[in-house]
């Protein structure tokens, strides 16, 4: 079909500016967009050339391109029938009478409105003169329609009751309308109630529609922030309120989601007050280690980095956010919901939408101050039994010290490793031995012992040791905001100050916020401007490094260990650290530990600007601009003190770093949207958008010490200055998009997006690259309730299907290799340059693309008593640019390649139940699951394995998360593993073998590295995950709950192996001596000749003794041998051929890094948390009118508040060491932390 | 329809132009000059070597070998075999960034690629130097197709045999020495670059004849008349290390004291190799305090160790008593302050583990005395700055012989003797050893190899002339018709102290020193003699070199990744495959 329109207007310039445009670019959109004039006439002259098309096409047309609206019933009109139209700048009058010539249809025009109807032969003028008196009778009202937050709403419908007069207000939420005097206005907007009104003498009325009861309609905001409705939605998405999140008094946002929604995974670690926590929505999209979704916070992207991989963990930007100017979290989660975000949204989007100002009476101020307490709730099962002391047969015989004599029996295990020769006390003094950090030692029995330092002390339990090296936490959050909002404008202004002093010692943190939003027309109804700047300078001091090898609770608190005593008393007289070489005065345990915690110093001071300026433009009816500049600025400045603990003091550091990362984007977006008759509207969206990111950073550091003590400063520096940092990374992503909507009815609801990005990180140096990519998506919703009739107790159903593809670039400067200065210290003279690292870059790399498929239902029963929400999903990423391990001999350690289908799938239900609602009583349970499998399709060919994270072959924990091809993401492996038996005795084949000690008498199941084979542990991945959510009203009354859980999937926890190898976990009691359950049993000099000494800490290993295993005992002199081989060790035993082996020694083998393996810490990590309590309260009214308090509310929020199960041994807490993706390690975990927090709400 | 093609156009706009070619550049990475490269890859050649050469295998070289015993007399770890660190140096540090050197190179107009002809020359020397020490002892190994996965994408290069290779190192070497004979109008000046031989062009082609004459002794046993051929052509080329000026002495200068990371004795405790030892008192071969140090006796140990009360058998100080030299601080030092670990495992010594615990710690006096010498810890095996206890810490540089001139002169010596080519031997044997003496001499003057006597600390001693030519004149040393070839092989393998792996290639390429023999003998190490490893195995294949690696496993003939000590010693390299069994001296 052939159209061509030519414009024409009455007068090009009747639109006025009252205000003095300085914005040019306005007058350059003002141009070329030509403003419709306002005064609309019946002159109006148009051309129309259209042939063969039906009748709605061409009255559609003249819509399109005047401000003419059509009225008519469509039983009375034929719009189908065919007409042809050739009409060259001619009235619409005209037209129309030639578009009606010889039909029964006659039309009458009233200023905008052209009304149709049947032509009554005999009373044809009367009839006409009937529809023009009730013209002129008509009155003008004008008026807006807003939410219950004053909130504009578009599109709302206005009919006149018993009319087919109607309108729809515009973007803003404002409408004209001219109606008879005392006609009926219905206002109707889905999700919100229907309002009638009787037309009075007012010539202005203004609506506010409040949320439907059980609305059936919500609005969602998706992608770019557009809101739509949740049953036109064909993928999953959750939003959740910005308040309830706040109620959290989190520092990281990320911990708040915990068990909010379904396909939505919140791991915490134990990065303290301010670090990372892992979030992943339906499992992980990439191979890389950050697979957590990108924060759009009002449309500025942030990146959600990982922390705590490499040390301290400072946490990443989303620390800055201000909890308090939450509006709304929208979570998208699949491909065709984030597909519009490009790229950097390959993990899923979670939108922060902040609080704005409203069109209201006055100022509202609001008012909220939280103040609470983090404590320690609980930690690890620790025993009080016994205290300090090697192993039976320990391995290590450190020095007894001066003064001091030995233990006769390293078997005995109820002696002291050394005893004061004064006073025949046991001694722990002098001695910086591993001994004294296990506790295998004597039972406590209150008897005196000679401390660290020389002084008396007694032998007992020192319970809380653990808990004591820590602080009670407490935080303050208090926040100012006003706004306020005319005909033209909202503001809203937000202060916020909050400071937090963490449970780790020193571990603090504070922040001050500041918010601006406003909006201002600049042509009524026509042009907006709105502004928002969010500014944060937080202060983060002592960060946590639990990846770290410091001493920790398995080998820094033996249980006698008097943590308040020694806390204070760690340092020796010249004010460093105490040394034992040489040193033999005051040594502590722990010094170390104490030192790091109380006398360094590492900070951060961060600036975080998220600004932006939008501009919205109504060019006519249905078509809007929007042109919309952001900037995102991020700046951290380190310092850091190393304090100089050696004696001369003089061996510390100082060291300043700055780091800038700047980003910016410009886009811009053309909305339009057409009813094109009562059961179909569309809406197209184009847009484009420049982004791009620059980072640069500058570090300064001593070096070699310093010149004189205590100046911690830079010209302090010993030898010449450690300098690094430089420009980079720098990347712009440019790209164009559209996004296609269209409804049928209420029915049907058909969405189509398509962007193309250019990405500056796909270009090699010669400038050659596939740098552009292009993806789609489509997405359906059918709401089957509208379609059938469907059994009443059925009050709602949806089907929805997606599909989409998301196309993602990779790291900046990751194609661009070369050589970097081969730095020797030892001769800096020399001119030596070395290759920047072994990768190759493959020449023709394509993007990355994820295929998305998803599909789900949303049903509704007895009344939208009962929600259910089902999603099923199956994401493949294929193409991953990933740098794959190559042969040495190829010159390069590695290949970047294009590699890989890694493949997510997964299920999530959503179930809501109103149980009880009434004026009094409310009461709702919700509660959602997510079973995700990240399944390795394929890698490369010949390549069959990728390292995720970590290193089998590390000496401490053994552990990497592997991804094998046809096996799941996340393989704990290690290359330490046992051996098993396939000796000459088939019957014990299969069982690890032993290796038994003579030397130290002891036997147990040894980890053996096998160079060449990996051994799975266990895979990280939960069979499922999720939580329950509570909400109990009474009158003014709310009692919340959230409890998450999750089950299924190892972890790898180097506190549970290392607590049992050091003697100080509840499990490693047993056995110890007959009342713990060893075996008692005397020796007839098995191994270590202690013929005849009887022992009670008796233990059988379950493992077989190898082919060629000989025992030898008997007395001096007088030894037999048995053979035992392929015996296990239990029927070795119960032959009486073997003794029982010493339980301390066995574990403590079993356990350790050198001679056991990872498996003794992998554990099934399964848990039950109570995540959440809170009870709020509304003060009423009656009571706050004379305050002039508009309202106010009391909350007290308890958080993290317990494990109601918790599969991992000795109460181990389940947190990982960092957020990096594949990370299956557990080490150093804090204590369970709890907080309670107090907030009052004021609004004025 | 209108309005979206002009929002299009003015997108398109947007979009359209930008700099993303430049955006995408690293700033931080840059192609330097090639000789940066070659100096980068010369600096490669030693400091890998403390977490490659010292860490993984020569302790074991060394104990194989019998320079030195390992933990209680060879108990313990000693055959547990690791592949090593030197392969992936080799390919990952050295050949691939001399590719790059060349590429580098080959990218200047033709007359700067000719004024950089020696450069590159010499680069190519450098690359066949290392690649033979990854054949010596891996055989077959990827070389002409390998190094260059970062250009050519090839990452499964196939592997070359031993035998092509050797003959593809002498070929590559007769290039190189032609290139760096040419006269050039304009030479580029690498001497800044060079910090081995400042850009002396005619000392590469030394060095390149050096390797040559290496390469030699490994066609001997199964190509003789090939390795005739290549020694015949070095004897005409006649440009020969003529002085120790002309060795391969690597020396980076400024503070560079060895490589911290080395950790020689993590499998246990090492010490001086009672034979060699015994030979070397036997001889006054003032080495001996450059290669050990002595033990800590002071007179109550000495007193101690004498009463068979304290120590059983009690030790024999009053017949190991020759002065072997002394001390700046004019202190004797006798023969019994070096004593060495006993290579036999059931030597009844080794059973009297407090006397062989070495502790550090000079002060103490009584039982816990170090009975036994240990290596010396600044010469080899980390860095030379090693501390003895709170005795002041040295200040020498790191310095390491990797070809010498004695070891050219002694193969001279052995292919004249052997009838391979025709000279002197005896001048040649004669040249070797002043040199290996004046080059140890060297080393332990610029490594301050200090003595500790019984927690004394004394400066280094210079091996002076005289005590050159008292040694030589030493019937065990001089060049006197019995036994002459034996003694050539003695002082190669007295020269390759600090080369272990041309030590333990020396020891199976003669089978010198052989047991029972009058000079220096090689001791059993048990009643049923330690089968040692004739070979190191490869590296675990990546996985997209699998079946290359496979059928270069398969065309050797041997067993796969076995890395048991029985099967290392049966199944030979190539070049290994007709040499004698160790210690049987029949070569």
């Amino acid at each position: 079909m052939k159209k061509i329109i030519n414009f024409r207007y009455t007068s090009c310039c009747a639109f006025k500016f009252n205000l003095k445009m300085k914005i040019t670019t306005i007058l350059l959109i003002v141009t070329l967009f030509k403003v419709q004039a306002n005064s609309y006439s019946q002159n109006t002259k148009i051309s129309l050339d259209m042939e063969s098309v039906t009748l709605e096409q061409v009255l559609s047309e003249i819509e399109n391109v005047t401000d003419f609206k059509f009225l008519f019933d469509t039983k009375e009109v034929n719009l189908n029938r065919i007409v042809s139209i050739k009409e060259k700048k001619k009235k619409v009058s005209k037209i129309l009478k030639n578009l009606f010539f010889k039909t029964n249809i006659t039309y009458a025009v009233l200023d905008k409105q052209i009304v149709l109807k049947i032509k009554q032969k005999k009373n044809i003028k009367s009839s006409l003169k009937k529809i023009i008196e009730v013209a002129l009778q008509t009155i003008e009202i004008t008026g807006s329609v807003s939410d219950k937050d004053g909130f504009g709403l578009p599109g709302v419908s206005i009919i006149v009751v018993g009319t087919q007069t109607g309108t729809q207000t515009d973007f803003d939420g404002n409408y004209k309308i001219k109606v008879q005097k005392g006609a009926i206005l219905e206002f109707s907007y889905i999700g919100m109630e229907t309002v009638k009104v009787v037309v009075g003498n007012s010539r202005m009325v203004n609506i506010t529609l409040n949320d439907a009861e059980n609305a059936l309609d919500e609005v969602v905001i998706t992608a770019l922030g557009i809101k739509r409705e949740a049953r036109s939605v064909g993928y999953a998405v959750a939003e959740i309120d910005g308040d309830e999140l706040a109620k959290a008094a989190q520092v990281n946002p990320v911990n708040s989601l915990q068990g909010k929604t379904a396909g939505v995974q919140v791991s915490t670690t134990s990065g303290g007050t301010y670090g990372g926590s892992r979030i992943t929505i339906r499992g992980n999209s990439t191979f890389n280690n950050n697979s957590q979704p990108i924060f759009v916070v009002d449309g500025v992207v942030l990146d959600n980095d990982i922390s705590g991989t490499n040390g301290a963990d400072w946490g990443n930007q989303l620390k800055n956010l201000n909890s308090d100017d939450f509006e709304t979290f929208s979570i998208l989660k699949g491909a065709a919901a984030t597909a519009l975000y490009g790229s950097r949204a390959l993990n899923g989007v979670v939108m922060i939408t902040t609080k704005k100002g409203k069109k209201q009476k006055g100022l509202g101020v609001s008012f909220s101050q939280t103040t609470g307490s983090r404590f320690i709730y609980d930690t690890v099962d620790f025993q009080n039994e016994y205290g300090s002391g090697p192993t039976a047969g320990g391995f290590s015989w450190a020095w007894a010290g001066p003064n001091a004599t030995g233990r006769d029996d390293k078997h005995d295990t109820s002696q002291f490793f050394a005893y004061d020769n004064a006073t025949g006390y046991g001694t722990v003094a002098n001695n910086a031995g591993e001994e004294h950090a296990a506790s295998w030692g004597p039972k406590f029995d209150g008897q005196n012992i000679i401390d660290y330092d020389g002084s008396i002390a007694k032998w007992e339990a020192q319970p809380n040791n653990y808990r004591d090296f820590f602080d009670t936490g407490f935080l303050t959050n208090t926040n100012i905001a006003i706004e306020g909002g005319g005909e033209m404008n909202t503001f809203r202004l937000s202060l916020s100050s909050f400071s937090e002093s963490g449970v780790q010692p020193r571990n603090d943190f504070s922040k001050y916020s500041m918010s601006i939003n406003g909006t201002q027309d600049l042509i009524k109804d026509k042009l907006k401007v709105s502004a928002t700047i969010h500014y944060t300078r937080s202060k983060a001091e002592n960060p946590v490094s639990p990846g770290n090898n410091s001493p920790w609770f398995h080998d820094g608190f033996p249980r006698n260990y008097n943590t308040n005593k020694w806390k204070n008393n760690y340092l020796d007289v010249d004010g460093g650290i105490p040394y034992p070489a040489g040193n033999y005065y005051n040594y502590t345990r722990m010094s170390k530990i104490w030192m790091d915690n109380l006398k360094d110093e590492n900070q951060r001071v961060e600036g975080s600007l998220i600004a932006k300026i939008d501009l919205d433009l109504n060019i006519t009816k249905g078509v809007k601009l929007k042109l919309e500049g952001n900037i995102n600025q991020y700046n951290t400045n380190n310092t850091f003190k190393n304090f100089a603990n050696s004696k001369n003091r003089l061996n510390g550091g100082y060291g300043i770093g700055h780091n800038e990362k700047f980003q910016k984007s410009i886009s811009a977006k053309l909305f339009l949207d057409k009813q094109v008759n009562d059961a179909i509207r569309m809406d197209l969206v184009l847009g484009g958008e420049l982004w791009s990111t620059r980072s640069e950073s500058s570090n300064a550091s001593t070096s070699g010490g310093f010149k004189v003590r205590d100046l911690y400063s830079l010209g302090n520096s010993k030898n010449n200055l450690n300098a690094t940092g430089g420009i980079g990374p720098v990347k712009k992503i440019n790209s164009i998009y559209g996004f296609y909507n269209i409804s049928y009815k209420n029915d049907l609801y058909l969405s189509l997006t398509a962007r193309n990005d250019w990405s500056s990180a796909l270009v090699y140096p010669d400038g050659h690259g596939n740098n552009s990519y292009f993806y789609p998506s489509a997405s359906l919703a059918w709401v089957a309730s509208e379609t059938f009739e469907l059994p009443e107790f059925i009050s709602f159903a949806k089907l929805r299907t997606s599909y989409a593809i998301v196309g993602n670039d990779t790291a900046p400067y990751r194609l661009s290799t070369g050589f970097v200065p081969d730095n020797f210290n030892a001769n800096p003279s020399l001119d030596l340059f070395k290759l920047e690292n072994g990768t190759a870059i493959s020449p023709d790399l394509k993007p990355e693309k994820k295929y998305s498929f998803e599909t789900g239902m949303d049903l509704r029963l007895f009344n939208n008593r009962v929600k259910l929400d089902l999603a099923y999903y199956k994401d493949n990423n294929k193409n991953q640019i990933i740098s794959l391990p190559v042969p040495t001999e190829s010159g390069i350690s590695s290949q970047l390649i294009n590699a890989g289908n890694l493949q997510n799938q997964g299920v999530e239900i959503g179930l809501d139940f109103t149980i009880v609602k009434n004026k009094d009583w409310d009461w709702s349970i919700g509660v959602n699951g997510t079973h995700n499998r990240d399944k390795i399709v394929s890698l490369a060919p010949g390549i069959n394995e990728f390292q995720l994270y970590g290193n089998p072959d590390d000496s401490n924990a053994g552990t990497a998360s592997y991804a094998y091809v046809g096996g799941n993401y996340g393989d704990l492996v290690t290359r330490r593993g046992y051996k098993f038996y396939d000796g000459a005795n088939t019957e014990n084949h299969g069982k690890p073998i032993l290796w038994n000690r003579n030397a130290w008498s002891v036997a147990y199941m040894p980890g053996i590295a096998n160079k060449d084979s990996l051994q799975v542990m266990g895979n990280m991945q939960p069979d499922w995950y999720g939580g329950l959510n509570t909400s109990l009203r009474y009158k003014r009354f709310r009692l919340n709950a959230i409890i998450d859980a999750r089950f299924g999937g190892e972890i790898y926890s180097a506190d549970a192996r290392y607590g049992s190898h050091q003697g100080v976990l509840q499990s490693s009691v047993a056995n110890r001596d007959a009342s713990n359950g060893g075996i008692t049993w005397t020796s007839n000099g098995q191994g270590q000749n202690f013929f005849g000494k009887t022992y009670h800490d008796g233990f059988i290993p379950d493992g077989v003794f190898p082919d060629g295993t000989t025992i030898s005992s008997g007395p001096s002199g007088n030894r037999t041998s048995v053979d035992v081989s392929g015996m296990s060790y239990k029927q070795a035993y119960d032959q009486g051929l073997v003794e029982p082996t010493h339980y301390s020694g066995y574990v403590y083998r079993h356990t350790s890094a050198s001679t056991g393996t990872p498996f003794t810490g992998v554990f099934t990590q399964s848990w039950i948390a109570l995540r959440e309590v809170s009870l709020s309260y509304n003060i009423p009214n009656s009571f706050l009118e004379k305050m002039f308090i508009n309202n106010a509310s009391l909350s007290l929020t308890g958080r993290d508040l317990g494990f109601l199960y918790n599969s991992m041994p000795d109460n181990i807490n389940p947190t990982i060491s960092n957020n990096a993706a594949a990370n299956p390690l557990q080490m150093r975990s804090a204590p369970y932390i709890g907080s309670v927090t107090f907030a009052v709400k004021l609004n004025f | 329809m209108k309005k979206i093609i002009i929002v299009l156009i003015t997108i398109g706009l947007f979009v359209g132009c930008d700099d993303f070619q430049e955006i995408n550049k690293d700033p931080n990475v840059g192609t330097p000059p090639a000789e940066f490269l070659f100096t980068k890859v010369q600096k490669d050649l030693h400091t890998y070597k403390g977490g490659g050469e010292w860490y993984h295998e020569n302790h074991q070289k060394m104990t194989w070998s019998q320079y030195l015993t390992q933990g209680e007399a060879n108990a313990g770890d000693i055959n547990s075999i690791l592949p090593g660190s030197k392969y992936s140096t080799f390919y990952g540090s050295v050949m691939n960034h001399l590719d790059e050197a060349r590429l580098i190179v080959s990218q200047l107009s033709e007359e700067e690629q000719k004024s950089k002809q020696k450069l590159v020359a010499a680069a190519d020397v450098i690359q066949v130097f290392f690649a033979l020490k990854i054949t010596d002892q891996y055989g077959d190994i990827p070389y002409l197709e390998a190094g260059n996965g970062r250009h050519g994408g090839i990452v499964n290069p196939a592997y070359d045999k031993q035998e092509n290779l050797l003959n593809t190192f002498v070929e590559e070497l007769d290039t190189a020495i032609q290139k760096l004979s040419e006269n050039l109008t304009t030479e580029f000046d690498f001497s800044g670059n060079d910090f081995v031989y400042q850009g002396d062009t005619t000392k590469w082609i030394k060095f390149a004849n050096a390797i040559k004459l290496r390469i030699a002794t490994r066609f001997l046993s199964q190509n003789e008349t090939k390795a005739k051929a290549i020694i015949a052509s070095v004897v005409s080329d006649g440009r020969l290390f003529e002085s120790d000026d002309d060795q391969f002495t690597w020396n980076i200068g400024g503070d560079y004291r060895g490589n911290t990371s080395a950790g020689f004795q993590w499998k246990g405790d090492m010490w001086s190799a009672k034979p060699m030892i015994e030979f070397m008192k036997t001889t006054v071969d003032p080495r001996i305090r450059i290669f050990f140090e002595m033990n800590g006796y002071t007179q109550a140990s000495i007193d101690a160790f004498a009463n068979s009360a304290d120590i059983s058998p009690a030790v024999d100080i009053a017949n190991d008593n020759a002065v072997l030299f002394t001390t700046a601080g004019g202190e004797a030092i006798l023969g019994y302050r070096y004593i060495g670990a006993p290579t036999h495992r059931q030597d009844p010594n080794v059973g009297v583990p407090v006397y062989y615990k070495f502790i550090d710690d000079v002060v103490t006096i009584g039982a816990n005395t170090p009975m036994i010498s240990k290596f010396h810890r600044r010469l080899i095996g980390g860095t030379c700055d090693a501390n003895y206890g709170s005795l002041p810490a040295a200040t020498g540089n790191y310095v390491d012989v990797m070809l010498s001139y004695a070891e050219v002169c002694f193969m001279m010596s052995e292919f004249i003797l052997k009838g391979h080519t025709t000279g002197n031997a005896e001048d040649w044997y004669n040249k070797g050893v002043t040199s290996s003496l004046t080059t140890y001499n060297m080393i332990g003057k610029t490594s301050d190899l200090a003595m500790i006597v019984a927690g004394v600390m004394y400066p280094y001693l210079e091996i002076d002339n005289a005590e050159i030519t008292s040694y030589k004149a030493t019937p065990e040393v001089m060049f006197n018709g019995t036994d002459d070839l034996e003694k050539v092989y003695i002082q190669q393998y007295l020269n390759f102290f600090r080369l272990p792996s041309e030590g333990w290639i020396l020891s199976m390429r003669t089978g010198y020193p052989k047991y029972g023999s009058s000079l220096l003998a090689r001791n059993p190490t048990d009643d049923n003699e330690i089968k040692f490893p004739r070979r190191i195995p490869a590296p675990a294949p990546g996985d997209l070199n699998l079946a290359n690696w496979q059928s270069a496993i398969d065309s050797q003939g041997f067993s796969g990744r076995d890395e048991n000590p029985g099967v290392l010693n049966s199944e030979r390299l190539w070049w290994d495959k007709n040499n004698p069994t160790i210690g049987s001296g029949s070569n």
